[in-house]
């Protein structure tokens, strides 16, 4: 059944190695789970056709290498991405140490306008298995980062949903914020634009005469 | 039938074996003319306790059934038992867990019918003796001055390269000989028989080490490839071996450490050789056979080869590159993992096995030429496509669409014959000298190794000749002497270069009024003429700080 899909969004799924970006993806995509998954090699490429709000909306969705020899390719990933899921894991203190070091690399290669998300993975743990616990994560992220965060699971498909839903409406309020700007600006122009016609059809009678 | 059974049966030939499956050869000695074949000694050896199988409690696979294509002591002997059960005691209601491929990669139900509507991927794999026998005669052939049974001990550790040699790789590499073809042709017997250091101490050395590769090895290990039988678990016969196998490697070379991907590469060897002949051949990948900062930490290498890729398609395929270029796609994010995993990841291992036969007679321009006639025969869908989404995802999924490997070689043939290795290498000099630009900012000396090197350095494992004696005496061979003074020489600046760097270190750390000088070089003009005087006067003066510390 074709759909008749009003825009494309490209979002970029990045974290640490290790912390599950390809099981949240293939969650997300494939409504599936899956113990372990290939480690991956540079990037790999899903999309979704999401319902938003009633509207259809292509969700490209790029999982990209977590090990930081593959970091060096991040420029190009970058390129065009108009979302960003920043996932850690929950089991993995390094994991969410290294969030600031991820939020930098997006200000430095990212659109300044890319909109983020930030998941905690596997949350699904017991809290003696934890490394950073909810609150705190909370705390941190409120703090330092003022972005969207859930704590996400996998394994028991817990705001897997949520996460790129979010993601996906912030990016259309951004783009119908600067439509509407954009439509602003033109009627701005264009009323400018008459006066200028205006005033130049006054001039060339001016000059006719 | 005969020959079939000799192949896949208990009766594996030279280089299927481990060393205790020797007396399963003598029995498996009949009037057959190929067991000539046989080693003199059994040349697979696995290091640490790799479970080690008597001819009497070993459930061979079925001939062309599952595991039948690959090496007998990878072969998981649980699930064998089982399948070997189920075949006696029919029972119709007993569904399998799982359906296993020759090469024991689990076959997913749903994918069924798909699979076998593919041309090439539906025939069994089956070697044709006939084959076989043609590949038996050329090597007796080529050595023709041997008296007597000819066993792999006589033949040569390189195979010279003619025409008729390359026409029969081309057609493909018998499966049984592949082990013994494998390493003669890339290059790893020679690098085995003359390495200084023997896989067994290297694992021995490697294995006391808790690093962080050791870490992340183990966090892969499962992550490699999952779906094969002989790498889905900890207990299962191939996780051991790649354990050992990739932490030798980064043990061995300290510049790339351990690189998602090479698992891919390690794991799909383990199926078909042994241990330590795929440690060598893994070896022979890195150091010969792909350039040399391929796996380095900035991946510099095969970022380089992506943008040489990208110039080849312009020149071979100017079509799809307009294709390319007018939906700006860039193709380094679809083709980069298939050249890290050297296609281990996309392909089927039907065609990869193919592919591997040449890439090891060839070395790295093969990679080049699949990739272009894998895009020539795409090139009328692309054409065709009308969103970037959707060229895009046409693009990512051509390796797993080959299925007919013939046609893709001819096809390689008609796009791209012409293409030489000196070209590739001309076009890869460039690159990598346009990235290293580009990177400039990048290289940064807090790093210990910031610059891409001509040639991989081993970690030293045995007194080497000194580079000055090198650059100053050469090597014996005269021919190479002008490319590799050039080689040497480049390499002697980034160790002089690194020297400084570290030297500029040591006393940053220990005197205070120099924590905060910046160690990044000036290369300027004005730069040098402000240095110059100062030299001058420190050297005047005699005040050497060096003696001072002495």
């Amino acid at each position: 059944m074709a759909v008749d899909v009003t825009a494309t969004y490209k979002v970029l799924v990045i974290g640490d190695v290790n912390v599950g970006k390809t099981c949240l993806v293939h969650r997300f995509c494939d409504e599936r789970y899956y113990d372990t998954y290939i480690s991956t090699v540079g990037i790999d490429f899903k999309q979704k056709i999401v319902n938003l709000d009633g509207v259809p909306i292509k969700l490209q969705i790029w999982d990209t290498a977590g090990e930081e020899r593959f970091r060096t390719l991040t420029t190009a990933y970058y390129r065009g991405a108009q979302g960003i899921v920043l996932v850690y894991d929950v089991t993995n203190l390094d994991s969410f140490n290294h969030l600031s070091y991820w939020l930098r690399n997006i200000e430095e290669n990212a659109s300044p306008e890319v909109v983020k998300v930030l998941a905690g993975n596997k949350c699904e743990v017991n809290t003696h298995q934890r490394a950073v616990d909810k609150e705190r994560g909370q705390k941190v992220i409120l703090e330092s980062f003022d972005i969207p965060f859930f704590e996400v699971s996998c394994r028991g498909d817990v705001n897997v949903q949520d996460t790129f839903l979010t993601l996906a409406r912030l990016i259309r309020d951004l783009r119908q914020r600067r439509a509407s700007l954009f439509e602003e600006r033109e009627r701005a122009a264009g009323v400018k634009l008459e006066e200028q016609q205006k005033a130049a059809a006054s001039g060339s009678t001016c000059g006719s005469c | 039938m005969k020959i079939a059974r000799s192949l896949f049966g208990t009766g594996i030939p030279e280089g299927y074996t481990d060393g205790s499956s020797h007396a399963q050869i003598d029995t498996a000695v009949d009037e057959d003319n190929d067991d000539v074949f046989l080693p003199d000694a059994p040349e697979g050896l696995s290091t640490g306790n790799v479970p080690r199988h008597n001819s009497g409690g070993v459930t061979p696979p079925a001939i062309g059934g599952p595991f039948s294509a690959i090496t007998p002591s990878m072969w998981p002997q649980d699930i064998l038992a089982q399948l070997s059960q189920q075949d006696n005691h029919r029972d119709p209601n007993h569904q399998p867990l799982y359906r296993f491929d020759e090469f024991g990669f689990r076959v997913e139900e749903e994918d069924g019918p798909e699979q076998s509507s593919k041309k090439l991927l539906s025939q069994p794999f089956v070697e044709d003796p006939q084959h076989r026998l043609q590949w038996i005669a050329y090597l007796e052939f080529s050595h023709s001055e041997e008296v007597g049974d000819l066993t792999w001990d006589h033949v040569d550790i390189r195979l010279p390269r003619t025409d008729k040699l390359r026409g029969m790789v081309r057609s493909g590499v018998p499966h049984s000989l592949r082990p013994q073809l494998w390493m003669r042709l890339s290059g790893a017997l020679q690098k085995q028989k003359s390495a200084d250091i023997s896989y067994r101490e290297l694992v021995k050395a490697s294995s006391n080490d808790s690093l962080m590769t050791s870490k992340q090895i183990e966090k892969d290990l499962l992550r490699t490839q999952p779906s094969n039988a002989c790498f889905s678990n900890f207990t299962s016969t191939g996780i051991p071996r790649l354990r050992r196998l990739l932490r030798a490697l980064a043990w061995l070379y300290p510049d790339i450490g351990y690189c998602q991907g090479t698992g891919m590469i390690a794991a799909s060897l383990l199926l078909f050789l042994e241990e330590e002949e795929s440690f060598w051949v893994m070896c022979t990948i890195v150091e010969d056979l792909l350039p040399a900062s391929y796996y380095s930490a900035t991946l510099l290498g095969v970022q380089a080869d992506q943008r040489v890729l990208a110039a080849l398609v312009a020149t071979y395929l100017p079509g799809v590159e307009a294709v390319i270029r007018e939906h700006d796609i860039e193709l380094s994010l679809i083709c980069l993992h298939w050249y890290v995993t050297l296609f281990s990841s996309v392909l089927h291992m039907k065609i990869l096995l193919r592919l591997w036969d040449l890439f090891f007679l060839d070395g790295s321009i093969v990679i080049f030429q699949v990739t272009l006639a894998m895009l020539k025969i795409k090139e009328a869908e692309l054409k065709s496509l009308e969103n970037s989404a959707q060229i895009f995802n046409a693009l990512s999924g051509i390796p797993g669409d080959v299925d007919d490997v013939e046609c893709l070689f001819k096809v390689m043939e008609n796009v791209c014959g012409s293409l030489t290795e000196v070209m590739v290498e001309t076009h890869r000099r460039r690159h990598l000298a346009y990235l290293m630009a580009d990177h400039g900012a990048l290289i940064n000396p807090q790093n210990s190794t910031n610059l891409p090197k001509q040639q991989l350095n081993r970690r030293q494992v045995a007194k080497p000749r000194g580079v000055l004696e090198l650059l100053l005496f050469g090597d014996e061979d005269g021919s190479e002497d002008m490319r590799n003074k050039n080689v040497r020489q480049t390499e002697l600046l980034v160790d002089l270069r690194e020297a400084i760097i570290q030297v500029g270190r040591h006393f940053k750390s220990i005197e205070a009024n120099f924590v905060s000088l910046s160690l990044n070089p000036d290369y300027s003009l004005e730069g040098h003429s402000h240095d110059l005087p100062e030299f001058l006067a420190t050297a005047r003066s005699r005040h050497r700080r060096a003696k001072a510390l002495l």
